[in-house]
């Protein structure tokens, strides 16, 4: 039967065998009543959830949320304390103060040596600890015997905790007791310069730095280690094994096939690398406690003892918004070096 | 002197000068916990002696069974496998879903999201102190493990998305489709195909977040105040006095704390690499 516009549609209605008409929708069942509200929003409801519009939502909620509930709530308070009074010992504390703590410390000379206090240490954590990590790499992906011991033993930095790493290195780095400093004497200094007496390190101004970069160093390099080693790994071998044929050297395959294919790992471990230190400021804390001085006092361990100590909390809030700030800036660089590598893939 | 044999000689330096090389390395590397075994073989008084020994001068495990004299060391080292395993629980799985979202399905807000879970992974813990200890007050979770257990999670999640993210972009989606076609929905189809063939990834994630639990110090220290529920890393701060320290029962207890997650490194040490492998690679 034709259906056109306007006609009337005929259907043939289905005729028992006594004749009796068989009801097309088995009693019982409604369609869209009002009766039946909750039945129809269940169905509803259950059509979204199968038809996958709100999987993903369903699926990266319980995530996201953790995340929102443990940094970024955190991260709103901060914002609010950094601009109210907060120190915690005075009447005053909950009183606006705007962006008075943020012109304190743009004035205050001695956070601007702290600040770059913070991005040399940590600099040169990031940069010894990519040198380490990217030595052992490279050494460990050519070693044909113990292959699996030798990677076991150069993670185990990593396996220690921060500040007992940092507690035995100060152990270790002490002018008396210390292993290190008898050993560099011994073997080292004295037959080369003459020199008498013991070794000072952890609490001189100019070496100061160096005890901390090296701990630092110590221990995110098995991170590296393992970043670099994987990346190797992943290099197709028939590509060296072309350029041999091709008659090109040891040097010249390192420069053209492995660091290209490196690129892009190399730059995020030494962003994370870089980050993480930044932010990280335990073995500081154990092994100078800010250095003789300031001169290892860094912006983390600034923020601790504004709060901790002084009960400080708008100076020290605003102190960590503009590392916030800063680090921002250097996650736009990741996100960037990330998102031109999955465009590029992972190759050259 | 024929070319041949100085090809063998050449080759015999550099194999002299790489495994010498090596050699250096690996004390460097190892140095502080070779330290660490010396000095827990030592008694007390051996500890200090000037000059001073990378060998102990009497080898002894006395500081083995007085280290429990301090601290209860196995009580924390079972309080923080609890609050290990369980971070490391729910955070891979939470960033499992999370990644397996990002990296399969199309929605509106993929993108931004992505970028605000990587930018979390770089604040200061010093700064969200306070507001993270206001907040496990308010809900009553202060002096517990679940709120330890939920703060870590919080924390380890960007960084767990972000590795899971790259595992899971290498398997293919044909193998999805495939499952798709036969008739599983997206949960099945994730579950059955993708999680087994996902194991070295999650292998490598739960290592990362186990160890990264495990050390923490900060948070372990001010979030929780009973003596009994204390993890091992605070608890190790108890036999550092200020005027004396117990330095080779705390090498001891050190050296017994690092053994747990040593041996679960080891043990998933093959799938951790070929893991960062595949994750590490397309980011």
């Amino acid at each position: 039967m034709a259906n056109r516009r306007g006609e009337a549609k005929t259907v043939s209605v289905p005729l028992g065998p006594k004749g009796e008409r068989i009801p097309l929708i088995p009693s019982g069942e409604k369609t869209f009543q009002h009766e039946n509200m909750i039945a129809h929003l269940a169905r509803v409801v259950l059509y979204h959830l199968r038809s996958e519009k709100l999987l993903p939502y369903a699926l990266a909620g319980p995530p996201v949320l953790m995340v929102l509930f443990v940094i970024g709530y955190p991260l709103v308070s901060n914002v609010w304390l950094s601009l109210h009074h907060g120190h915690l010992a005075s009447p005053r504390a909950n009183e606006w103060v705007g962006l008075e703590h943020y012109l304190t410390i743009a004035q205050d000379p001695q956070l601007r040596a702290v600040a770059l206090n913070s991005l040399t240490l940590a600099g040169g954590t990031a940069l010894f600890s990519v040198l380490i990590g990217f030595t052992w790499a490279i050494v460990l992906n050519q070693i044909k015997h113990f292959k699996a011991g030798l990677q076991v033993l150069v993670l185990t930095p990593w396996v220690l905790s921060g500040v007992i790493a940092a507690r035995l290195w100060l152990w270790l780095l002490d002018p008396i007791l210390g292993l290190v400093n008898s050993w560099l004497v011994r073997f080292l200094l004295h037959p080369l310069f003459g020199f008498e007496g013991n070794l000072e390190l952890t609490t001189r101004v100019q070496t100061a730095g160096l005890t901390v970069i090296t701990a630092g160093a110590w221990r995110m390099s098995p991170f590296v280690f393992v970043m670099i080693l994987a990346g190797l790994q992943s290099i197709p071998q028939e590509l060296y094994e072309a350029a041999m044929v091709d008659g090109a050297s040891g040097y010249q395959r390192f420069r053209h096939i492995t660091l290209p294919f490196l690129r892009f790992i190399l730059g995020i471990v030494t962003l994370l690398t870089f980050v993480w230190s930044f932010n990280d400021f335990s073995i500081i804390i154990v092994m100078t406690k800010g250095g003789p001085g300031y001169s290892t006092m860094v912006l983390p361990f600034r923020v601790y003892r504004f709060i901790i100590d002084g009960f400080r909390l708008g100076i020290g809030s605003a102190l960590s918004m503009l590392m916030v700030l800063f680090l921002s800036l250097v996650a736009v660089a990741y996100v960037r070096l990330l998102r031109r590598q999955s465009e590029e893939g992972s190759l050259l | 002197m024929s070319i041949a044999i100085i090809y063998k000689v050449l080759k015999g330096l550099k194999f002299i000068f790489l495994y010498s090389v090596l050699l250096a390395g690996l004390t460097f590397v190892l140095l502080p916990v070779l330290y660490a075994l010396s000095l827990s073989f030592r008694t007390n008084e051996d500890v200090m002696k000037v000059p001073p020994q990378l060998l102990p001068p009497r080898f002894t495990l006395v500081s083995y069974v007085s280290m429990l004299d301090f601290a209860q060391v196995f009580l924390y080292i079972r309080n923080t496998t609890f609050v290990a395993m369980g971070a490391t629980a729910l955070a891979v799985t939470l960033a499992a879903l999370g990644a397996y979202t990002f990296a399969r399905l199309r929605f509106r807000f993929a993108n931004e999201l992505m970028v605000l879970l990587l930018m979390s992974q770089m604040f200061p813990g010093a700064s969200l102190i306070v507001p993270l200890f206001k907040t496990l007050k308010n809900l009553g979770l202060y002096d517990t493990h679940a709120g330890l257990i939920l703060v870590y999670t919080g924390f380890t999640i960007p960084f767990c998305t972000w590795m899971l993210y790259g595992y899971f972009k290498t398997i293919p989606a044909e193998l999805e489709d495939a499952a798709l076609i036969d008739g599983c929905s997206r949960l099945h189809a994730l579950a059955k195909v993708i999680m087994p063939l996902a194991l070295p990834g999650i292998a490598a994630t739960a290592v990362f977040v186990m160890l990264a639990v495990w050390n923490e110090f900060t948070f372990a220290s001010l979030f929780i105040q009973n003596n009994d529920k204390w993890l091992i890393t605070p608890g190790l701060t108890t036999f550092i006095g200020q005027y004396w320290s117990a330095v080779n029962c705390m090498a001891a207890a050190a050296i017994t704390a690092s053994i747990p997650p040593l041996v679960a490194f080891i043990l998933v040490r093959r799938y951790f690499i070929s893991g960062l492998v595949a994750g590490a690679l397309k980011g």
